[in-house]
């Protein structure tokens, strides 16, 4: 299957884009693509790492299906 | 009439806050959020806002949604800046309309409040000699 990685503010320039395509097996959890994310960008672990699944806010072991959109992202700061 | 948006243009504030007033209401309270010159003694030259925005939007109806069975409010409006900003430009509005003012008074403390601690938008603040993403501390918002 497939997933959609959507990156904003800190983590977008740390991975140098706002959008990656991963394929991934089946039981794969959220921290699983963090991970792996995190092991291609060594810059991701100094960071506090927030996850929203599809829009909405998740934590890591939450499991991910084919076409699943996975935003990651630091502490918000709006206002 | 409630409603939440995100903009690039500049927020004109006054209309922000006549578009929530029902005949039933007797006071609007209008929290009008600007770019600071200075954070912690550092002086920004300005700021930029990024958002995730269809998950901005879905939290920020969550917050309109919420605070309106928690208060005693009738309608709610909030609109908040995406791009570049300069000093003292507005970056976010909340508008309350209540048929009295304590109730609008609370309920924009706490929508400011969650926006700020739930709402997927980031805030980068550039200085002369630097720049960083900001990231909330919810202890002290």
């Amino acid at each position: 299957m497939s997933v959609t990685i959507l990156l904003f503010g800190r983590t977008a320039e740390v991975v140098g884009q706002h959008r990656i395509e991963r394929s991934a097996g089946a039981q794969t959890e959220v921290n699983d693509i963090v991970n792996s994310l995190r092991n291609d960008f060594p810059g991701l672990n100094s960071c506090q790492l927030i996850y929203a699944l599809n829009e909405t806010y998740v934590s890591g072991e939450k499991e991910v299906t084919d076409g699943d959109e996975i935003a990651i992202f630091t502490p918000v700061s709006g206002g | 009439m409630d409603f939440f948006e995100l903009t690039i243009a500049p927020i004109d504030i006054t209309s922000v806050a006549r578009r929530v007033v029902p005949p039933e209401c007797g006071a609007t309270v209008t929290l009008d959020g600007y770019v600071r010159k200075f954070t912690k003694g550092r002086e920004t030259l300005h700021l930029f806002y990024e958002a995730y925005e269809p998950m901005a939007l879905k939290e920020m109806q969550k917050l309109v949604e919420q605070a309106k069975k928690d208060f005693e409010i009738s309608n709610v409006g909030i609109v908040h800046r995406l791009g570049k900003l300069e000093i003292g430009e507005t970056s976010v509005v909340i508008s309350v309309s209540a048929p009295h003012r304590k109730a609008a008074f609370a309920a924009c403390e706490w929508l400011i409040r969650e926006l700020k601690r739930t709402v997927p938008i980031w805030k980068k603040e550039v200085y002369a000699d630097g720049e960083v993403w900001v990231e909330s501390d919810s202890e002290k918002n």
